[in-house]
């Protein structure tokens, strides 16, 4: 959901899209945590398109101390906020931490090891060191910079917090082939400890919810049938059903006149839009997904089996399964894609045809 | 100059009063106190006095798709904050009176 609201911010024009920049900047450098810094960028988003559609000038918005707006727009983001994500930060870790536990933990025991196995616990303590440095140098250095030099985009910013996350993996990488970091403990009391955590979290937090809204439910659960999500919110935003027909049409226009410059005969409406059904049919894209993805996934596990990269048959299956997972969820993605392009191209069609129009008359009626 | 302090004294209410005609959402808010007055208000200094109604249960709040896209939080009043506005105009205009007359008095 983190920065769901960047797919949207280019219908801003440049003078409301460099503001709300530096705003985001702001609240990525100053910690705010990313799901309330979203909720909040989202909110302004809407504000500043509308302020943009009557016409009016950004300071309308944020006045013209962009400085002062930001520490007044975030300044309910109290430390009581910031301790208060401290649990919710912790259940997140702790839960991602039980799966990559209990996956080395699985290959343990197939691999004949005991449940009472060792495990190195250092890679985990390098990375909250690693996180502590990274907060400080984004701290002490980042930030002013960000806050001096305002002209430069938030991309550069992200960009060199992302660097400095890459070069910490690879340190921890680098420490944990060190032995003499080694911080060896029995398996199962990591595990214990996570899901001891997760389910006292999880019990505190369904009593609150109890208490605060006399449902044992999770509330977002409960407030998803009323509310739209912010998924729902990007894909109904970016409008495909406008967008794609603009972008064939544009596209048509440059084959058209780009044969018109070679002194070619260029290709007429209805030829290009046949040609567009051929592209984008749903049936030979799907299929061609599948061999792709399919073809991808079994060249790769061959490989690896070939070249002797498990060192046994259960290791190979496991990281098999894992990888049919994660291509199947790809694969998944690029097909409802697929599906939906197709739909949206027939609904056109369907148009165009009842109505005798042409293309170009079809985009003109979206506005 | 804008003094503030006493702006953010009576923000709370004023937002407040916005709310209680009818469902609304934060750029409505905005160019509604503009139009009583309230100029470069910015939604920097508007989004903490919504949050803090929200937290309080003066106000409501439920998300729904913009026109233009993103998702927009609508407000709207509760009982209790039915309750606080009535007893802010009763205070508001207590102290105003009182501090009229003392303005006034060192007016003559």
């Amino acid at each position: 959901m983190k920065q769901s609201y960047i797919l949207l911010e280019d219908k801003l024009n440049k003078e409301y899209k460099e503001v709300f920049e530096r705003i985001d900047i702001y609240g990525s450098t100053h910690f705010i945590d990313s799901d309330v810094q979203s909720g909040k960028m989202m909110e302004l988003l809407d504000s500043m398109l509308e302020a943009q559609n009557d016409g009016q000038s950004v300071s309308v918005i944020v006045g013209n101390d962009i400085d002062r707006f930001c520490k007044e727009f975030y300044s309910d983001y109290t430390v009581e906020n910031r301790i208060r994500e401290v649990p919710k930060r912790l259940f997140k870790l702790a839960a991602f931490l039980l799966i990559i536990e209990l996956i080395d933990f699985i290959i343990g025991l197939t691999n004949g090891e005991g449940i009472l196995r060792n495990t190195d616990l250092s890679p985990y303590f390098i990375g909250i060191v690693g996180g502590i440095i990274v907060d400080t140098i984004v701290f002490l250095l980042i930030r002013p910079l960000a806050d001096r030099f305002k002209k430069i985009k938030p991309f550069f910013w992200n960009l060199c917090m992302a660097l400095m996350v890459i070069i910490m993996v690879v340190f921890i990488i680098f420490v944990q082939t060190d032995d003499k970091f080694a911080m060896n403990i029995k398996s199962i009391v990591p595990i214990v400890i996570t899901a001891a955590y997760i389910l006292i979290y999880l019990v505190c937090r369904i009593t609150i919810n109890y208490r605060k809204y006399g449902t044992f439910k999770i509330r977002t659960k409960k407030k998803e049938k009323e509310e739209i999500s912010f998924r729902d919110a990007i894909n109904d935003g970016l409008n495909l059903e406008k967008e794609l027909p603009k972008e064939w049409l544009k596209d048509y226009k440059k084959k058209y006149d780009k044969a018109v410059k070679k002194g070619k005969t260029p290709v007429n409406e209805a030829r290009y839009l046949e040609n567009i059904s051929k592209k984008y049919d749903v049936k030979r894209v799907t299929k061609q997904n599948i061999i792709i993805f399919g073809g991808m996934t079994v060249i790769l596990i061959l490989g690896m089996w070939i070249a002797g990269q498990f060192e046994s048959i259960s290791d190979g299956l496991i990281y098999s399964g894992i990888l049919f997972i994660i291509e199947g969820g790809l694969l998944r993605f690029f097909n409802k894609s697929a599906k939906e392009t197709d739909r949206i191209y027939k609904k056109m069609i369907m148009e165009i045809q009842e109505k005798n129009i042409t293309l170009e008359e079809y985009v003109e009626n979206l506005k | 100059m804008e003094d503030t302090q006493l702006m953010k004294g009576i923000l709370e209410g004023c937002v407040l009063a916005v709310i209680s005609k009818g469902e609304t959402y934060g750029y409505e808010i905005l160019q509604s106190l503009s139009t009583y007055g309230f100029h470069d208000l910015g939604e920097g200094t508007m989004y903490p006095v919504l949050t803090r109604l929200e937290k309080k249960e003066y106000i409501s709040c439920r998300r729904a798709k913009s026109p233009l896209g993103p998702i927009r939080k609508y407000y709207s009043i509760t009982e209790e904050g039915e309750e606080y506005l009535r007893n802010f105009k009763e205070n508001y205009e207590r102290i105003t009176k009182c501090a009229n007359e003392i303005l006034n008095m060192n007016g003559k």
